[in-house]
């Protein structure tokens, strides 16, 4: 059995009651709960304070570039379909710099978890807009306020059909792991929005703030995630009331099934000169 | 006359979209079938329909591995074939076209229209029919063989059905039979029986990279579509299911690169393929390849710039750019084939470096090259060594960048083996997480930077052609066969000139260039840009003064006759030739 300890790793070098720490704790626990091994587990990521995370748990890492987080993590699990692959970021690192892959990911349908901390402000670089900023907010290079509207990854997501999307808080650890350990049984691209508090450059959507609004979907037994409309209008949803839970769920077929890659086959090359002087037939 | 040297140039023009590239292929494959020599051109606009396209094959009884000027049989599909060849015939000449659709034009060759639809009346129901017909009159008016160009395009047309085979056998017939009718055109040619039919594989630059890449167990190929490097992606993703490869379509040249890094980083062999724009998305993450010391093959097939510049044209200009490069400093290997045999044997070796070094490596191609059919052996594939370097299974106390003298650490996969696998773009200690700490910076950059010394006593011996010490031609790339065919031609003129290739351009290493460089007085640079880039190069390296360079920048390759032409101006005077000039000068 896999133990908290399992994932020990060095200590995390965020700000003093960062909603990072919840949102790592909240991965170690749904790693565990599934009882995967740390070598069975990739995290990919880019570049921010949220990029960091791979390297505070013991687990394989490739943390590559600013936006870059999906492009290495699909390959590799294509290449290698064992792995449990997860990839993490900030908004602006997934929403922004790495929009595009953003959407083509949710195209793909690979099967692996992205985790956007979502703190709706960039922290690595001192307090900037990022693509989910409120429209207004005065930033140090907005000082007249944000004039874009701000991203909502859950609409995204859900207007293309991505077959899993949810909503967590890193305030709500123990539900933020139940919905990460969901999303990585779930066969497909499923997506994990965190709101998370900044506390050192966001002093509006506070710990307090979240606390006071989130709620989760399923205190309504009747919430259905599997109706695409309603999970829509789920998602528009944002204000003194912000639901929190799996939004949308649906069942697609995942990229490696459609292709028929099956396990990490393609490390090995059998016969393989025999398979080679056949193809270079078709040259002679 | 069986002994007659021979040389002919065909060129087949028309729209895009009316199957002159289908039409030269085949002729291609005729040609070496027939064991003749054969070296061809492609030069197509950036459109689907329309426009002038033309393909052209050079022939000969003869080594040759390049274009000439001028040609002697032109296959015109349109009017403005005729009016934009007319000056490229000379007397002999002959242009054959569809009277139905051409006005001859005085004065341009000879003439030779036929009644397309006459001689074959199913060419009515596609005009597609009028190519083969062209086929089958040119093999008469050459006096080659039908046989064999028979069983040709039963292989080419058999998947579809033996109708097709049977409407494209008769289309070659009647093309054939008209011109056999007629004495005066009948095997005007003569080009000779069967040289010396030796096996040729029918592969053009790309195809030979794909096929080099599939050799070397190459698992994983990412790309976004770019002329010219798209048919290295086709060429991929036809190989994929037999060579077990995933080929996939990125979203853009960004994903492509990260995610050839994603997929080499779990444990397979990973290449992509674009052209200069799109490489030059892929420079943060070439940087990012030299930082995680993670192996990447990225074919660059140039295409003339600045930005979109003439996307279907070819240049060799990105040399520089390549060498440079990605932020700050770390290891990289260039290569830069000559002709498909380099193509497919430097795809191989690639792939070893970029394993055995942990870092990324440019094949550095270009249009020319990417669409160049020639004389090709096959490949022996028994001959290929796939060499994965340092790999160990990652065991508990594994470290990804463990220091070690010659700055190679042992890679493990991960998911192979109870350890973990931390690859990090930041500075990082030698078990891969992020640092601060200068003094392992300093370790670190070091470390990484040891490789070039190893890489540098792997540079790949340049290939010489001659013996003569008074003159060297250097060139690199795909200029290799224009200048073969121009220093052989000079040589047969009686130049004393030599000529030098380099199919490795990065690490270089002075003392050895300039040890291969000594023994030559005069040094002539051929290449397609500029700058001079790789004179400059080596200068920077050597210290030795290139005293001419020969560039070209207008889109094409260097032609035999032309260059041969260019570089005797700069051959070094002898001493008879001197004075004959100078009395020359007095009179």
């Amino acid at each position: 059995m896999t133990t908290l300890s399992d994932y020990q790793s060095i200590a995390p070098a965020w700000c003093p009651g960062c909603g990072d720490f919840g949102i790592l704790h909240a991965i170690k626990k749904a790693l565990v709960a599934l009882d995967k091994k740390s070598h069975e587990v990739l995290l990919c990521s880019g570049i921010g304070q949220a990029a960091k995370l791979p390297h505070y748990l013991r687990c394989n890492v490739f943390n590559g570039l600013h936006g870059r987080a999906l492009p290495a993590a699909q390959a590799a699990k294509m290449v290698n379909p064992a792995l449990t692959v997860l990839a993490i970021g900030g908004d602006g690192d997934m929403y922004g710099e790495g929009g595009n892959h953003f959407l083509h990911a949710l195209r793909r349908n690979i099967d692996i978890t992205m985790i956007a901390h979502n703190n709706k402000i960039y922290g690595l670089t001192k307090g900037q807009a990022s693509p989910t900023t409120d429209q207004g907010v005065a930033t140090k290079v907005q000082p007249q306020g944000v004039a874009s509207r701000p991203i909502n990854p859950l609409t995204l997501a859900i207007s293309q059909n991505c077959g899993f999307v949810a909503r967590g808080f890193s305030g709500r650890v123990d539900h933020l792991a139940e919905l990460i350990a969901a999303g990585i049984q779930h066969r497909g691209f499923s997506l994990i929005d965190v709101l998370q508090p900044c506390v050192s450059f966001n002093k509006i959507n506070t710990f307090a703030w979240y606390q006071a609004r989130v709620y989760n979907v399923k205190d309504n037994p009747e919430y259905n995630p599997q109706s695409w409309h309603r999970a829509l209008d789920k998602a528009l949803e944002w204000g003194d009331r912000i639901p929190i839970g799996i939004i949308y769920k649906s069942l697609g077929k995942e990229y490696n099934e459609i292709l028929g890659i099956r396990s990490n086959d393609k490390l090995v090359k059998n016969d393989y000169n025999k398979v080679l002087n056949d193809i270079l037939k078709q040259f002679a | 006359m069986k002994s007659k040297t021979f040389d002919y140039v065909i060129t087949i023009g028309g729209e895009a979209g009316q199957g002159m590239q289908t039409l030269g292929v085949l002729l291609a494959k005729v040609f070496l079938k027939l064991g003749y020599f054969m070296s061809t051109l492609q030069s197509y606009q950036s459109r689907i329909r329309g426009g002038h396209n033309f393909f052209q094959l050079r022939i000969s009884s003869r080594p040759i591995h390049s274009l000439r000027r001028g040609t002697d049989l032109l296959v015109a599909l349109d009017q403005n074939t005729i009016e934009t060849h007319c000056r490229n015939l000379n007397r002999q000449s002959v242009a054959i076209f569809d009277l139905a659709r051409i006005k001859p034009k005085p004065g341009c060759g000879q003439m030779l229209g036929l009644e397309i639809e006459r001689i074959f009346p199913g060419a009515k129901e596609n005009e597609i029919f009028a190519n083969i017909v062209y086929l089958g009159a040119l093999m008469a008016l050459l006096g080659c063989p039908s046989d064999p160009v028979e069983k040709l395009l039963a292989a080419t047309f058999g998947k579809k059905g033996e109708d097709v085979i049977v409407k494209n056998r008769a289309a070659f017939r009647a093309g054939l039979e008209y011109i056999l009718g007629q004495s005066a055109w009948k095997n005007r040619y003569q080009a000779p029986a069967p040289l010396n039919p030796q096996s040729s594989l029918l592969v053009h630059g790309n195809q030979a990279i794909a096929l080099g890449a599939a050799a070397a167990g190459c698992g994983f190929y990412s790309a976004y579509p770019m002329t010219p490097s798209t048919s290295v992606f086709e060429t991929m993703a036809g190989l994929a299911a037999k060579a077990n490869i995933i080929v996939e379509q990125a979203e853009d040249e960004i994903a492509a690169m990260n995610m050839v890094l994603g997929a080499s980083y779990a444990g397979t062999r990973a290449m992509t393929g674009t052209s200069g724009g799109g490489f030059a998305l892929m420079v943060e993450a070439l940087s990012l390849a030299g930082m995680l010391e993670c192996p990447a093959v990225i074919v660059n097939a140039q295409r003339p710039g600045p930005a979109t510049g003439l996307p279907t044209r070819t240049e060799q200009a990105d040399l520089g750019f390549v060498i440079h490069a990605g932020h700050g400093e770390f290891p990289r290997v260039v290569l830069a084939p000559g002709n498909q045999e380099e193509c497919f044997w430097l795809t191989v070796h690639a792939f070893n470096l970029a394993d055995r070094y942990q870092i990324p490596v440019i094949i550095l191609t270009d249009q020319y090259l990417a669409d160049l059919y020639g004389n090709v052996k096959p490949f022996q594939t028994e001959k290929v060594k796939i060499e994965r370097g340092l790999v160990v299974e990652a065991g508990e106390s594994y470290v990804r960048y463990r220091l070690t003298p010659d700055g190679v650490s042992p890679r493990a996969f991960p998911g192979k083996g109870p350890g973990v696998v931390i690859a990090d773009s930041d500075e990082h200690t030698e078990d891969g997480h992020l640092t601060e700490d200068l003094n392992v910076r300093i370790k670190m950059n070091a470390k990484r930077l040891a490789k070039l010394k190893s890489l540098q006593r792997e540079l790949l011996r340049p290939t010489v052609q001659g013996i003569h010490k008074d003159n060297l031609v250097l060139c690199w790339g795909s200029s290799l066969g224009p200048c073969q065919d121009a220093v052989n031609q000079l040589a047969d003129e009686g130049s004393k000139v030599s000529l030098m290739h380099f199919s490795q351009l990065w690490p270089l290493e002075g003392s050895k260039l300039r040890s291969w460089l000594a023994p030559y007085r005069r040094l002539i640079c051929v290449e397609g840009n500029a700058g001079g880039q790789f004179a400059r190069i080596l200068r920077a390296e050597t210290e030795i003064t290139i005293h001419a360079k020969i560039l070209r920048t207008d889109g094409k390759p260097f032609l035999q006759d032309e260059l041969a032409a260019q570089i005797k101006k700069h051959l070094r005077p002898v001493a008879s030739g001197r004075k004959k000039r100078m009395i020359r000068r007095k009179k």
